[in-house]
């Protein structure tokens, strides 16, 4: 019976986030989700284009596992990813490996919660079909944590990701 | 006495005779008053008219030799005697809604100067800023007003009113003495009237293509910085490889050949934290690029204050870069192309950066293009913050202010002179939360440009906005009701540019907008670095080449930065490298890395004076010392090292200071600004020379008030093996960053508590030089700090 328990969670844990084990939100869910969203984004968002690792390390401060209702950490877990993949659509450094540590942060408390992909994702303005495509995507190939080595370009050689 | 009317005049309607009788009544009393006319002073008349007459509206004259003032009458007309001046002079009428310009000229002492939209036109031939134009009309200005140059600016309106589409009347041959009566209530107007009816209602449509955070990056850069982009493709949308100055001349060329209304602008941080092919030259290769690509006017961003405000002058202006030590050197790494540097062709606009000591903008606040027969006025400025984003020695004199306040000044005063279109240039920015470029929808829009626009008055149009890297289409309309703004931003290192289109129509202003992203992709093939996903390209896109002229300038820059870059200056043992974050390219701030440990050697060793021990920041250090092989150094790997320019500076600080100092590494902001999840160090160190050591405990609490960390412990902080006394003064070397100003990143106690400051004026680069040429080969240096747990 144990078994049985551990492997049908297993299952569960292995499905996506549309899938049947995931409910509809209620309003005050809802709510949580969105302001955990904005309180990434106000407290944030706006320090990701000068430091990615300032950016990842204010969130994890955010959504301290002692600190957050489980709705609002969610959001703001989901703002991560979703900022984060706004700087990937114009190729900032260090912006792939923040949205595939909150990819992952996410979706674990997404589950967790049994929250529908689409219904976390209206909780953050844009477009839900590229967005949900581009996270099973990047589930499906994570982006290589950038392997270091030397560069050489233009006569200048330095230590940078290879490409 | 005499007084001439001209031709058209004598074929006027009755009302139109009456009119133009009174004027001519009104000349001779005026001429009467003035003595003996002719050899004193000169009579202008004419009529003011938009369509309808300007009534009771202000004239003023300015002639070589004199002015005069009036005001018009019911139809429009006026009559001015100037006494004492001279022909040509300057017209300006002003009803309070409009502001127009002529001029008045003619071989007798009389003159006919109608003012209209299209004189306005023709004075916009001649100056582009007519408000500026008339305010500073001299004798000098007036010597170069030929009466073929007025001709050839009056041939130019007309072409422009016939490339619009519009009829010209054949009785209407100049625009300033042709016949024209005004309507008003009690008569219609002429066939010039009419004319400028049509003109009001003509909409003319005007391309503005923008660019922002450039960064000198002439080549294109690795995908994973600045050089891809997500489009949109169904899914979850298609990576392609995009930027390259060659590239992106294609591009805005492209866009040019769309619209020849067009003009190219940009939001700041052109240049600055510039790859090596551009530093080296002090940014003048990205400069001469950005000319000949046909940028026209930028703002200003924080990155070009990077090395003071007469760098930035010398780089608007032309000159050659200073001679210092390694650098300077003409032909070298300055004044690369025939012995000169002729500066930006495009103007920087800082409106909002004011040099306290005249208390005026250091450099244009606004700049105007004129467009048949609509204008647009560009206000450009950076953000308020800047000072903070800069070592004090880069803005020291400037005040920056803010930024909402500024642009409504200007726009009003834009918008007062009769400019259809107001264009903010600001290098702020925000963020959105789209998933791919060119998402008009603007999803999630925030940041700091947000309080900005909310505060704009109805006169802004357009804001081309940067400085946050991001790229999106905003109509502010849809985020804020009445907002009808649109705002724009393009990502940054060259990889897209906005495509913004204007309907103006001189009568309403601007009437639509619209605006694209237009990734700036690479064609297949056509570049070594990744293309593989550019074969096929999403539709509605489209890959470019290179535009050869462009490409052989940047290969001719590369060049010469390979030649400057490839001298060697001393060689390594060994790696020398800053400490990483686990997994990342990020440095890590937490902790001591021995290339900064080297930096701070080359200052103790370089600066004048000498100095007890040296302490630098770690995010001056810009890159590493890899060993390849032979060893070998060049002076392209120390100048990308230490890239900013900063010069070395010498203080004292008692004992107890020096520990507050090294205090300040844990203590709040500092304490969150940098950490390493993996290791659990927060705060950023400073890298201290040889000779000083110490040892921190890592358990002791960190983020501490100002003056209240308590990490150093007891009697570990030594110099040379010896106690640091408390009681005893030291003398410190470090750089101008940490040094002057309220000390950079948070470091206070050196630039507000040390004493004897003194900025040596030697730069980091020269002193790593000297080391390295004196010390070579160079081991990476021991560690110098221990942390407990």
């Amino acid at each position: 019976m144990r078994l049985k328990n551990l492997l049908l969670c297993a299952l569960l844990w292995a499905l996506p986030g549309h899938a049947l084990w995931a409910h509809t939100l209620t309003e005050n869910e809802r709510h949580a989700i969105a302001a955990g969203a904005q309180l990434t984004q106000t407290t944030c968002y706006k320090t990701i284009y000068r430091d990615t690792n300032a950016y990842n390390q204010c969130v994890r401060d955010l959504v301290g596992p002692e600190k957050r209702n489980s709705y609002i950490r969610l959001g703001a877990e989901y703002f991560a990813y979703v900022g984060a993949m706004a700087y990937v659509r114009v190729g900032q450094a260090g912006a792939e490996q923040a949205a595939v540590e909150f990819l992952k942060k996410y979706r674990s408390t997404q589950k967790r919660l049994g929250v529908q992909d689409e219904a976390l994702c209206t909780t953050v303005p844009g477009n839900c079909t590229v967005r949900i495509a581009q996270s099973y995507a990047m589930e499906a190939a994570p982006p290589k944590a950038a392997a270091m080595g030397v560069q050489c370009l233009g006569g200048v050689c330095r230590i940078a990701p290879k490409e | 006495m005499k007084t001439l009317l001209p031709s058209p005049y004598l074929k006027t309607n009755h009302s139109a005779w009456a009119t133009l009788s009174s004027m001519a009544l009104s000349m001779l009393v005026l001429a009467g008053c003035a003595g003996d006319g002719d050899s004193n002073g000169v009579n202008i008349q004419g009529v003011a008219a938009t369509g309808a007459a300007m009534v009771n509206a202000s004239v003023a004259a300015k002639c070589a030799g004199g002015s005069a003032s009036g005001s018009t009458s019911v139809n429009g007309s006026y009559a001015l005697f100037v006494a004492n001046g001279a022909f040509p002079c300057a017209i300006e009428v002003s009803d309070g809604t409009h502001k127009l310009h002529s001029l008045a000229n003619s071989s007798t002492s009389y003159a006919v100067a109608n003012v209209t939209p299209l004189t306005e036109q023709l004075v916009g031939q001649l100056s582009a800023d007519t408000v500026d134009f008339f305010e500073s009309y001299s004798a000098t200005a007036a010597s170069s007003l030929s009466a073929s140059r007025i001709q050839a600016a009056q041939d130019a309106v007309f072409a422009s009113l016939t490339a619009s589409g519009l009829v010209v009347p054949s009785s209407l041959t100049s625009l300033i003495q042709g016949n024209l009566v005004a309507k008003t209530s009690t008569q219609a107007g002429n066939d010039y009237d009419k004319l400028l009816d049509t003109v009001a209602v003509t909409p003319v449509n005007v391309k503005l293509i923008a660019l922002n955070d450039f960064h000198g990056n002439l080549e294109p850069t690795s995908e994973t910085n600045g050089g891809s982009v997500v489009l949109p493709n169904g899914g979850a949308g298609q990576r392609v490889a995009v930027g390259g100055a060659a590239y992106l001349a294609t591009v805005v060329k492209n866009l040019k050949a769309k619209n020849p209304n067009n003009i190219m602008v940009g939001a700041g941080d052109m240049v600055g934290a510039s790859p090596f092919a551009s530093s080296i030259t002090h940014d003048e290769a990205s400069i001469d690029v950005l000319n000949q690509i046909g940028l026209e006017v930028t703002s200003v961003g924080n990155h070009e204050f990077d090395h003071g405000t007469a760098e930035l002058k010398r780089q608007q202006n032309g000159g050659c870069y200073p001679a210092s030590g390694s650098v300077g050197v003409v032909g070298k790494d300055t004044c690369l192309v025939d012995g000169k540097f002729p500066g930006a062709k495009f103007k920087y606009l800082t409106a909002n950066v004011v040099d306290t000591a005249t208390g005026k903008p250091v450099l244009a606040a606004t700049y105007i293009k004129r467009f048949g027969t609509v204008s647009v006025g560009f206000i450009g400025l950076t953000l308020q913050g800047t000072s903070a984003l800069v070592g004090s020695t880069g803005v020291a004199g400037l005040r920056f202010d803010e930024e909402s306040a500024t642009i409504n000044q200007y726009a009003a005063q834009l918008k007062a002179n009769g400019i259809t279109a107001v264009v903010v240039l600001i290098h702020q920015g925000g963020q959105t939360t789209a998933t791919t470029v060119n998402d008009k929808t603007c999803p999630g829009l925030s940041g700091d440009i947000i309080p900005i626009m909310d505060k704009l008055s109805s006169n802004v149009d357009v804001v081309v906005s940067g400085h946050t890297h991001q790229e999106y289409v905003c109509n502010y309309a849809s985020k804020s009701a009445g907002k009808n703004i649109l705002l724009t931003s393009t990502g940054f290192y060259g990889g897209a540019v906005s495509e913004i289109d204007l309907t103006l129509q001189p009568s309403k202003g601007m009437v639509s907008s619209a605006a694209n992203t237009v990734p700036v992709i690479r064609a297949p093939g056509s570049y070594t670095v990744s293309t593989s996903n550019n074969t096929v390209i999403p539709t509605g896109f489209t890959a470019v080449a290179r535009d050869t002229t462009i490409d052989a300038l940047v290969a001719k820059y590369v060049a010469i930065s390979k030649v400057a870059g490839s001298q060697a200056v001393g060689s390594i043992s060994a790696s020398i490298t800053r400490a990483f974050l686990p997994n990342s390219t990020t440095r890590d701030e937490t902790t001591e890395g021995a290339m900064g440990d080297l930096l701070a050697d080359t200052y103790l060793a370089g600066v004048p004076g000498g100095a007890d021990f040296a302490l630098m920041n770690p995010g001056s250090v810009r890159a590493d010392l890899v060993y390849t092989g032979t060893g070998t150094v060049t002076y392209s790997d120390l100048a990308t090292i230490e890239p900013f320019g900063n010069t070395l500076v010498t203080l004292k600080l008692t004992g107890a200071q020096i520990v507050r100092l090294l205090e300040q590494q844990w203590e709040s902001p500092n304490n969150t600004a940098k950490t390493n999840s993996v290791t659990g160090a927060v705060g950023r160190l400073l890298l201290p020379s040889q000779g000083l050591t110490y040892t921190y405990d890592n358990n002791q609490p960190a983020g501490a008030a100002s003056g209240q960390g308590n990490r150093i412990v007891a009697g570990t902080l030594k110099l040379n093996g010896v106690a640091i006394d408390p009681a005893k003064t030291y003398k410190i070397a470090t750089n101008s960053f940490l040094g002057t100003g309220t000390g950079g990143d948070n470091f206070t106690v050196m630039a507000t508590q040390g004493t004897n400051i003194l900025d040596t004026k030697v730069l980091d680069l020269d002193a790593f030089i000297t080391y390295m040429a004196a010390h070579s080969p160079v081991s990476p240096p021991a560690a110098r700090i221990t942390r407990l747990h």
